[in-house]
């Protein structure tokens, strides 16, 4: 399963405290969440954000629950979720999240040779047109950090 | 991979991991290994700058503040800038750098696939 990266800004209108929101990070913490938080009174008051690391795909439903999570160790409404993005651990998932943001469809096969891992990934050929395969070839090197061959079939 | 000590804060180090490197850097004792490849245009991400994230505020000197500095890295061949402990940025959600969980066990620096 991929893990998202979910975005919420805990106090937009800027008017709760720094440690209020550190003591709702140490409660989203200790009930086993993986956040990435700012030190609060180092940003401004209007970019409060902290990022949840959690299992899933959809990110709309993602993003109400991650939202909700934080309302709820803040004490009250007013976080709001922001851009969600995917970690890449190098899997097939991973290859096909890439390629489904792309707005395409592929089947993935792997092999090695030299020592050297080889990811060909086919793409339909009637979608080919749609993304040009230079952007498409550079997203998936980096999630794979191994060899992608496209083929389109 | 090496000892921590090797990987002072502020620093990083390259490793010949999978087909373009992994940089493994240390932003203040917490370590990240991302592969050394931007998805832009294939620039060599971890020969660039490490810095903050820009936010826009009135109220600061240049109209933006920099925040959480060190946590992010810039490719030198046109700045695009990710976070080093998702490998991922919210300009272009459809990136994912890979990123490698990384563990110091006895002062040694391991990084797992």
């Amino acid at each position: 399963m991929r893990t998202a990266v979910i975005r919420v800004n805990l106090n937009p209108a800027g008017d709760l405290a720094p440690t209020r929101l550190a003591a709702a990070v140490q409660a989203l913490r200790d009930s086993g969440l993986e956040v990435i938080a700012p030190d609060f009174e180092k940003v401004p008051a209007h970019a409060r954000e902290i990022e949840l690391l959690v299992p899933g795909a959809d990110i709309a439903a993602l993003s109400a629950w991650a939202r909700d999570r934080c309302a709820e160790a803040l004490g009250g409404p007013g976080p709001v979720a922001g851009a969600a993005t995917f970690l890449s651990r190098g899997t097939d998932e991973d290859v096909l999240g890439v390629v489904t943001a792309f707005g395409l469809t592929a089947r993935v096969e792997r092999a090695w040779s030299n020592d050297e891992e080889i990811v060909t990934v086919t793409i339909p050929r009637a979608d080919a047109r749609r993304v040009p395969e230079s952007r498409l070839h550079t997203a998936l090197e980096a999630a794979l950090n191994a060899e992608v061959r496209i083929v389109y079939a | 991979m090496c000892g921590a000590d090797e990987i002072p804060p502020g620093t990083h180090k390259v490793f010949p991991i999978g087909r373009h490197g992994v940089g493994v850097y240390n932003v203040s004792g917490a370590f990240y290994a991302i592969a050394n490849y931007c998805p832009h245009e294939g620039g060599p991400l971890c020969g660039g700058r490490v810095h903050g994230r820009s936010v826009v505020s009135d109220d600061a000197p240049g109209g933006a503040w920099v925040i959480r500095d060190g946590e992010f890295v810039y490719c030198p061949w046109h700045q695009w800038g990710f976070e080093l402990a998702t490998g991922t940025t919210a300009v272009k959600p459809e990136w994912s750098i890979r990123t490698y969980p990384v563990k110091v066990l006895d002062h040694k620096v391991i990084i797992t696939a």
